[in-house]
Formats: C-alpha cells, sequence, structure tokens
C-alpha cells in the first residue's frame, strides 16, 4: 500500500517557483523593460475577438430531430440528457476512486472500499432511473443532447485527476467533491424543471435522487475534513 | 460530374490566397454535424499533412524544383489549416480517435471495392480488418474510463466489433512491406489509393503520438502506444506499394492528382452547405496545383503529363457505410498474417515476426485489457441494470 500525504506534507523539488531563482527573475524583468510589447491594448482585445467570432459561430449542438417526442418535452429531455451522461461517467469516477484506495489505501476516518461501493452503485442506480424517465418521456438515452454535451466538457479534467496513477485518495476526494457539488445541484435543478413543468409525478423520483447526492456530498466533505486534519498534524 | 484532371484548370497559384482570419472558420458541430462531414474533414487533413510531408522530402533532395515547392507547399499549409480547425474544441482527443477509425474502415472499405488491382485490393482489406479492430479497443476504452457511447460519434455508419485482434498485429518489419505497383502498368485509381491510404494512416500514426500522452490513464497511455506501433506498420505497408521507381516529379504529380480526386469526391457527397462550399474551393486550388506540376513535369522529364494523369475519374469515393462489406471480410480474411510481400494464414507467418510479436506482448497487452469482455451496447455497458457485474479489465488482468 502506497502511503498517502508524503508529497505534501514534507518539501520536495518542485521547480516552478520564481524565488528559488531570484537572479532569474531579476534578469528576466529587465529583459521585459529592454523588449517591451509590440502592440498597443490590453486583453480587452482577446474579450472583442471571442465576442465577434460569437456573432457568427452556430450553437455547439441541438436536440434530435424526433418527431414523436412532446416539444414541450425537450427542454426536461436536455437536462436529464446532462444528468445520465454525467452518472455514466460517475460511475467511471467511483470505479478509477475504488482503485485508489486498493492502491493507496484509506486513512483514519477515511472512506471504506463498501463506502465507496455504495455510492458508485448509487450512481448507477440514478443513471437507470434517469433512462427509464427518458424513455417514459419518449425520448432516446443514446443521445448526448446539448446539456450534456457541455457538462462533458466542463468535468473532462475530474476524468484526468481520478485515472492518473500518480493521483493518491485523498487528492481524488477534492476531484470528487467537485463533481459532487456539481452533480447535487443539477438534480435539485432538475427536479425544479420537472415540477415548473406540470411533471409531478417525476417530482418525487428525482427528489430521492437529489437526497442520495446530497448524501454523497456530506460524505465526501466529512472525509475531506479528516483528511486535512491529518495532513496538518503529519506537518506538525 | 466526371473529374478531368488536365482538362479543369481551376485556379492559378498567383490566384490562391488566405486571410489568417479563414484558417480559423467557424467549427462543425460535433453532435449536430453528420458523421460522414467529419470523416471527410479528418481524412482531408491527412491528405494535405502527407503532401506537406512528400514535398518537404523532396526539397531536401532536389534544388531545382524547390522554389515550386515552397510556394505550392505553403498553399496546401493554409489548406491544411483551414480544414483542421474545422473540428471543434468539445470534440475529445478520444471522440476524434474515433472519427479517424471510422476514416480508416470506410475509406479503406470504399477504396478495397472500387480497387482494380487484385493484390492492392487484398492488402486494403488486410488493413481494413486492422484498423477495424482497432475502432473496438477504442470504444471500449471510452466507455470505461469516460462512460460515453462511442456511437454518438460514429451515428451507427460503421460497426464496433472485434477485427483482426490488434495483439496480432505486431509484425516483423520485413512483413509489412509489400510489393509495389509497377507504375508503367498500375491505372492512375490504383496510384491514387494507395497515396490517399498513406495520407490517413500516417496522419492517424501522428496523431496518436501527438496526443497518447496527453492521456491521464494508465490504460489509454498503453494502447495508445500500442496502437501507434501498428499505425506505424500500417504506415510501411501502403507506402511500400507506390512504386519507388517513380521520378520525384511523377510522384508530385500524383499528390495533386491525389488531393484533386479526395477534394472532388467531397464535393460530390457533402451535405452541408457551408462545408461543400470549402470543399469545391481546396479543388479548384488542387486543380492549380495539378496543372503548375503538369508543366514542371513536362518541362524537366520531356514527357506528356497526360502519361501520368491521363484518365478521367468517374466514380468518386463513396461515404457510406460498408457494414455488410466488412463483415464479409471479418468471417473470411481474420485468419490472415503477412510473409515478406504476401498474405498467408497465420500459422505460416515467419519465425521473425512470432519472436517480434512474443516479444513485443510479453509483459501486458493493452488493447486485450482495455476491452475485457467488452461488448459493445447502446450507451455503454452500463446502460443495463446487470452493468456493473462485468469484470472491470483492469482488475481483470492484474488477478
Amino acid at each position: 500500500m502506497k502511503p498517502q500525504l508524503p508529497n505534501v506534507t514534507r518539501p520536495g523539488s518542485n521547480h516552478t517557483g520564481i524565488a528559488l531563482h531570484p537572479d532569474f527573475a531579476a534578469d528576466m524583468l529587465q529583459g521585459t523593460e529592454e523588449f517591451g510589447p509590440t502592440t498597443r491594448g490590453g486583453a480587452d482585445q482577446l474579450a472583442e475577438n471571442r465576442i465577434r467570432v460569437a456573432q457568427i459561430s452556430q450553437p455547439a449542438g441541438t436536440m434530435p430531430p424526433t418527431l414523436d417526442v412532446p416539444i414541450e418535452n425537450l427542454p426536461l429531455l436536455d437536462k436529464l440528457g446532462a444528468r445520465l451522461q454525467f452518472e455514466r461517467t460517475g460511475v467511471r469516477l467511483y470505479q478509477a476512486l475504488i482503485s485508489k484506495l486498493d492502491a493507496y489505501g484509506t486513512f483514519p476516518g477515511g472512506p471504506s472500499r463498501a463506502d465507496l461501493e455504495q455510492i458508485r452503485d448509487e450512481e448507477h442506480r440514478h443513471l437507470l432511473l434517469v433512462q427509464d424517465i427518458i424513455e417514459e418521456l419518449e425520448g432516446d438515452p443514446t443521445v448526448v443532447t446539448p446539456c450534456a454535451n457541455l457538462q462533458a466538457v466542463a468535468s473532462r479534467g475530474l476524468c484526468d485527476v481520478l485515472v492518473d496513477p500518480r493521483t493518491n485518495l485523498i487528492e481524488c476526494l477534492e476531484a470528487i467533491m467537485v463533481a459532487e457539488l456539481a452533480d447535487h445541484e443539477s438534480w435539485e435543478l432538475l427536479a425544479t424543471t420537472a415540477e415548473l413543468m406540470g411533471k409531478s409525478d417525476l417530482g418525487p423520483r428525482l427528489r430521492e435522487g437529489e437526497r442520495t447526492e446530497a448524501e454523497h456530498l456530506v460524505k465526501v466533505r466529512n472525509w475531506l475534513v479528516v483528511a486535512s486534519q491529518l495532513a496538518t498534524k503529519a506537518v506538525d | 460530374m466526371a473529374l478531368r484532371l488536365l482538362k479543369e484548370r481551376g485556379v492559378p497559384i498567383e490566384r490562391q490566397r488566405f486571410t489568417l482570419r479563414e484558417l480559423s472558420p467557424p467549427t462543425i458541430s460535433k453532435i449536430d454535424c453528420d458523421a460522414w462531414t467529419r470523416v471527410r474533414i479528418i481524412l482531408m487533413n491527412g491528405i494535405e499533412s502527407n503532401s506537406i510531408r512528400f514535398s518537404h522530402a523532396a526539397a531536401r533532395f532536389y534544388g531545382g524544383i524547390q522554389q515550386s515547392l515552397a510556394i505550392i507547399r505553403r498553399v496546401e499549409q493554409h489548406q491544411q489549416t483551414m480544414i483542421n480547425w474545422l473540428l471543434p474544441a468539445d470534440q475529445s482527443p478520444l471522440e476524434t480517435t474515433i472519427g479517424f477509425e471510422q476514416v480508416a474502415i470506410e475509406v479503406t472499405a470504399a477504396l478495397a471495392l472500387e480497387e482494380p488491382d487484385h493484390y492492392l485490393a487484398a492488402i486494403y482489406r488486410f488493413g481494413l480488418l486492422e484498423d477495424f479492430d482497432h475502432m473496438y479497443r477504442f470504444a471500449a476504452l471510452m466507455d470505461r474510463v469516460e462512460g460515453k457511447d462511442a456511437n454518438a460519434i460514429l451515428q451507427g455508419y460503421t460497426d464496433i466489433l472485434p477485427g483482426r485482434p490488434t495483439s496480432v498485429e505486431h509484425r516483423h518489419p520485413l512483413d509489412d512491406l509489400r510489393r509495389p505497383y509497377d507504375h508503367t502498368r498500375a491505372s492512375m485509381l490504383s496510384k491514387l489509393h494507395a497515396l490517399t491510404l498513406v495520407g490517413g494512416e500516417h496522419q492517424t500514426h501522428d496523431y496518436y503520438m501527438t496526443i497518447g500522452p496527453m492521456f491521464a490513464d494508465p490504460s489509454a497511455r498503453q494502447l495508445y502506444a500500442e496502437i501507434a506501433s501498428i499505425e506505424e506498420q500500417h504506415v510501411t505497408q501502403y507506402e511500400s506499394l507506390c512504386d519507388p521507381r517513380e521520378s520525384v516529379l511523377e510522384k508530385w504529380l500524383l499528390h495533386e492528382a491525389c488531393e484533386a480526386y479526395n477534394y472532388w469526391s467531397c464535393v460530390e457527397s457533402e451535405t452541408d452547405p457551408r462545408i461543400k462550399t470549402i470543399w469545391e474551393r481546396m479543388l479548384d486550388y488542387e486543380l492549380g496545383h495539378v496543372h503548375h506540376v503538369a508543366a514542371l513535369f513536362e518541362q524537366f522529364e520531356r514527357r506528356d503529363a497526360s502519361e501520368i494523369v491521363d484518365s478521367v475519374i468517374q466514380t468518386p469515393i463513396s461515404y457510406e457505410p460498408h457494414r455488410e462489406f466488412v463483415r464479409e471480410v471479418l468471417r473470411r480474411e481474420a485468419g490472415l498474417g503477412a510473409s515478406g510481400h504476401d498474405l498467408v494464414a497465420r500459422e505460416d507467418e515467419p519465425e521473425r515476426t512470432r519472436q517480434y510479436r512474443a516479444r513485443l506482448n510479453a509483459k501486458e497487452q493493452p488493447s486485450n485489457l482495455v476491452a475485457a469482455g467488452w461488448r459493445w451496447q447502446p450507451g455503454g455497458e452500463l446502460a443495463i441494470p446487470t452493468g456493473l457485474a462485468v469484470p472491470a479489465a483492469a482488475s481483470k488482468v492484474q488477478s
């Protein structure tokens, strides 16, 4: 089993800071005095360019041309598609997190394997739940909806942290925390959207999903608090 | 409408110009575009990069044509940029990889069906089954690491099934070299097919070599390393089909003809009006290149360019599913291997390849690891209630 914290509780060989080389810093700053910018203006020019390109750009994606789906269901199907994709990825993230536990072990007050397996299984149940609801609404659960696509882009880095063999359990719990925060908020929004659309039959099922996600959030937060205390003690 | 390479003049080189803004056009939509549009974009990026690669190599050997090479190469670099920049940022490297393999499968199948030379067609079918397997392995990786279904990229046009297993595709370099066509007798179409596949495979190799280290998952890194090695084999294979006795100007003329043939095929099949306009412009530019190089060929070689590009091309590359053809090839030819120039039953492969393969596979076989027990399922293997019961690839192999 590999140790959890040595990379942050004792000095290492990080080369990124300029303070390690004050002479270099002075030389480099002197260089910027002699060789200044070649173009007037500032970062606002990037903003102007973003606005210009936005004005000629099309949406990143749209909903499919399904003829059988009542058009009023489309916004909800977009959000459901996003939860479905997030839960699919979420199961994979927890599988990766379990590998971290197997490789690095846990820590006093940290998650057990059974804890993580339970969350993984709950994410899978959410996946199946959302899949069922999409089908009930006559949608296609294999569609990558616009919201699903954007959430996948937004969470791309989380997967990178989880599957990187060099990251330990605690570092990965921090990435999972970001995922759980986003997931909980999205379930809450999804339930609200369904209720606003008058889908009263969906409300309780989606609220149940939201409650489970709230439990995940609490668990991960508690593990991270304990990990933070451990790190402090290790330094002491 | 047929393509007549020497009759249609295109745009003269001096009028082939780009602004920097044009080099970065609005992108296609990853989720709204038809998969064939993405396939064409990826292939044409490869065709252009292959021409640029050839042009640089030629410039190192032939000082007399350096100026013309430099002028046309600059235009082609800008053409390549404009095309490659059509791909959107939300299309991840792994999703783009799925697109690359769809190109390799469908374009190779289309060319194998059109190829008049039986030996060349057999080689194309041989390579096809290997890229077909790569698709399966990458799709499994995508499902098991990211929880995504590769079919969102493929759109049902291409099967996701095991082909010739990647782990048995590793061969000694001497068993990747094939018998070249005879440039004095082969049809122009055969030459253009070979060049098209060299271009497609070379960019695939280079792409995997660039993005492979960007993956965090160890299985992903290992898989890209393994498949990049096979793509290098494929470049070696397809490149060796081109007759080395062709002169540099003959080869250059064929490269330009190949680009024109491919852009023309894109024009004929494109369904996105904005992208079609780009293909039409690029075709006109390539016809201009063909004429410039044909004039150089006639000046230096004192031969008529129509000896090389005399044909009228009647049939564009077909951008349509080849599901049944690929399955039939899979049933009949998955068990093939290679011995020197020839395709043989795998059990008849030379000892050098057996030893090479055994050594390479000795410690781990990433392509087997990522796809252990994996079968494509709409929405991924987690979409069924028992999805979690499938043993994870890593635990199965490590246990």
